[in-house]
């Protein structure tokens, strides 16, 4: 696993209030059928933010980019590329 | 007393519940209604023009809900009042036994389909349809949100509130005059729905009373912090949002409406990002000028109500 995909899964343990164990899921598991409401996934994009010094754009502001490990893996790597 | 025979093991969702949805869930009171009626297989799309009618009311947008007499003159359903003058769970066996369901508040520390959220965790008033009823084995099923669950034990126990006298407020849901109507007639008896939740919509429009609001309001939201954010971002953005994806879900089914469509996903998608946007605000306590957003909003929702008020001429 990479350390981005591990830094993720420890953000959506602590926030993410899932139903299953953010560590053990596929990385194309959907979080909003795992259990991630929207309430819960507004305090998962902060805590991204925190984590990686970045802020998403509002082009990223989507249901679609926080839907799976995957999908938010994606949108880190193209906000850190270059550092 | 399973009224409708439902399982929520293998229950299917509408539509516009789907996980596709920019909200999924839009408020606890029409979310059960949207599923209530798909459930007993008429469409809940017809019952949506109240949804343009919402209106920005000071500390929070319309808690919208379907008017009573629409759903009798669309579905032939009847909801009224129940007059708990003993315990709801005597009510719920009495009333599902003849083929009623019932809705009624509930607290969401007891209902363990909102895991994520309220359950055993915060105690919270929403909207729940008891549908389904096993005394003996102290079981519920139910609608609430998006979907239709089963509750048991301790949960049943204090959701039926038997250690306590005073009841939430119930209603009596009659459905043995239901009427699936063709989808031709259900869509005309919408559209003169349609026209009379234009004529009733706002005087004035409704965004820019929520963007001069929301500009006095950032600083004590910002104070607050993220807990009361979220309690505000649901009384506000998210009954905004949702109404305007409900408009725009029920206008391609009635068909013929693409000009009024697109501005309401415009509102609809930018209150998703709106959310998430000033949520950081309130989070990192930084400036947050979203004037630019409110006058798109602003232009879309005039522009949504002047095609609908073209195509009613």
């Amino acid at each position: 696993m990479s350390d981005t995909a591990a830094r993720i899964r420890t953000i959506l343990k602590e926030h993410g209030r899932l139903s299953k164990d953010a560590g053990t899921l596929a990385d194309d598991a959907d979080l909003y059928q795992a259990g991630m409401t929207s309430h819960a996934s507004v305090n998962v994009m902060l805590a991204l933010e925190g984590e990686f010094d970045v802020e998403f754009p509002d082009a990223m502001l989507k249901r679609s980019v926080f839907e799976s490990v995957a999908s938010i893996r994606a949108a880190i790597d193209e906000l850190t590329a270059g550092r | 007393m399973n009224v409708l025979g439902l399982d929520a093991a293998s229950y299917t969702r509408h539509s516009l519940h789907a996980e596709s949805c920019v909200w999924v869930e839009k408020n606890c009171y029409v979310d059960i209604w949207i599923e209530l009626v798909h459930a007993v297989g008429c469409e809940p799309l017809a019952m949506l023009p109240f949804t343009l009618a919402i209106d920005f009311e000071g500390d929070q947008w319309t808690f919208f809900k379907p008017p009573h007499d629409e759903l009798r003159d669309l579905y032939g359903i009847d909801c009224q009042e129940l007059n708990c003058w003993r315990p709801l769970i005597e009510h719920a066996q009495e009333h599902l036994a003849a083929g009623k369901v019932i809705s009624t508040e509930a607290d969401a520390w007891w209902l363990p389909d909102v895991g994520g959220t309220d359950y055993r965790r915060q105690h919270t008033k929403s909207t729940i349809v008891l549908a389904d009823l096993d005394v003996d084995a102290r079981r519920l099923g139910y609608f609430h949100n998006a979907g239709y669950f089963t509750l048991d034990g301790e949960d049943f126990d204090r959701t039926f509130r038997l250690d306590l006298e005073m009841p939430f407020f119930a209603e009596l849901v009659r459905l043995d005059r239901k009427i699936v109507r063709a989808p031709d007639e259900l869509r005309e008896r919408s559209r003169a729905l349609l026209a009379r939740h234009l004529a009733r919509r706002p005087i004035d429009n409704p965004i820019a009373k929520f963007a001069a609001r929301f500009a006095r309001d950032l600083p004590e939201l910002q104070a607050k912090g993220l807990a009361n954010y979220h309690v505000w971002a649901f009384a506000t953005v998210r009954q905004l949002g949702a109404a305007c994806e409900l408009m725009a879900r029920y206008l391609e089914w009635l068909g013929g409406h693409a000009d009024a469509i697109a501005p309401y996903d415009a509102i609809s998608t930018g209150a998703k990002t709106f959310i998430l946007k000033a949520a950081r605000a309130v989070s990192s306590k930084k400036p947050f000028d979203p004037s630019a957003t409110f006058a798109e909003w602003i232009t879309a929702w005039d522009n949504a109500i002047a095609a609908l008020l073209g195509s009613a001429r």
